[in-house]
């Protein structure tokens, strides 16, 4: 049971990095742009237009491979932990400006929403490699975690 | 390949698939911009406030999208042009021009 509920997660975390990866490689130009024009350096902007999907993808990689499910769950978090944060910053305004979420994956969302959104998911993350550590858990290939 | 689960590759394909299906609109004219001037901010910024876009006979969602949190609209051409200032009902940036409301390439000056 506990390995089908983090198979389940998995499977969620899977969709959520490889739409969100999918969305910044299909309309590269507008994720490039939104990028730039968020309100940190550009030392910083320019590099994370690369590394964000690419720590993506590798975060899929991981989690679709049962050997290394828990270090993709530890990336997920990390994935999943620093836009949180930088989503608080730009709400309690600690930037100059707040840019519109018009430019990513879920542009439909508010940032308020988009929070909710990354705080759901840190949830079920946390929730499946609490999972994942208990001595009982075992998968049917019979790989220990 | 045995610790793979194809389901979860199936997954990460419907991922790929729901983000191209999800991809934004192709746009009408990706040079063309509508800003109105509004003030200078405190930093120097020019900022700017949308003109109504549905009177001078635009579609909402194929000309120009509005932008959640605020009602701020920018053309889907360039969305990231749109900044929000912290009221949420203007927008500020240093990329649209630099007077007025271009407006069938015809530039009126609207700075006062």
């Amino acid at each position: 049971m506990k390995y089908k509920i983090v198979v389940a997660i998995t499977a969620l975390l899977i969709l959520l990095l490889m739409y969100s990866a999918g969305a910044k490689a299909i309309q590269w130009g507008d994720y490039a742009q939104t990028m730039r024009n968020q309100p940190l350096p550009h030392w910083l902007t320019q590099p994370l237009t690369v590394v964000i999907p690419l720590a993506q993808l590798i975060t899929v990689a991981c989690l679709i491979s049962e050997k290394f499910r828990r270090t993709g769950l530890f990336a997920s978090i990390v994935l999943l932990t620093l836009p949180t944060f930088y989503i608080i910053a730009l709400l309690l305004q600690f930037f100059p400006w707040v840019p519109c979420s018009c430019g990513n994956a879920f542009r439909w969302l508010s940032w308020q929403q988009l929070l909710w959104l990354h705080l759901s998911f840190l949830s079920l993350t946390g929730l499946a490699l609490r999972l994942m550590v208990t001595k009982r858990f075992s998968s049917p290939l019979n790989v220990h975690v | 390949m045995k610790k793979i689960k194809w389901s979860l590759l199936v997954v990460a394909l419907a991922g790929v698939v729901a983000a191209y299906a999800n991809k934004r609109p192709a746009h009408s004219d990706p040079d063309f911009h509508t800003y109105a001037f509004w003030k200078y901010s405190d930093d120097g910024s020019r900022m700017y406030y949308t003109y109504d876009l549905t009177q001078i006979g635009y579609v909402s969602g194929n000309d120009y999208v509005c932008v959640q949190p605020g009602m701020a609209c920018t053309f889907i051409a360039s969305p990231g042009l749109a900044h929000l200032d912290p009221s949420g009902k203007y927008f500020y940036t240093s990329d649209v021009p630099t007077s007025g409301i271009i407006t069938n390439s015809y530039f009126l000056d609207l700075n006062f």
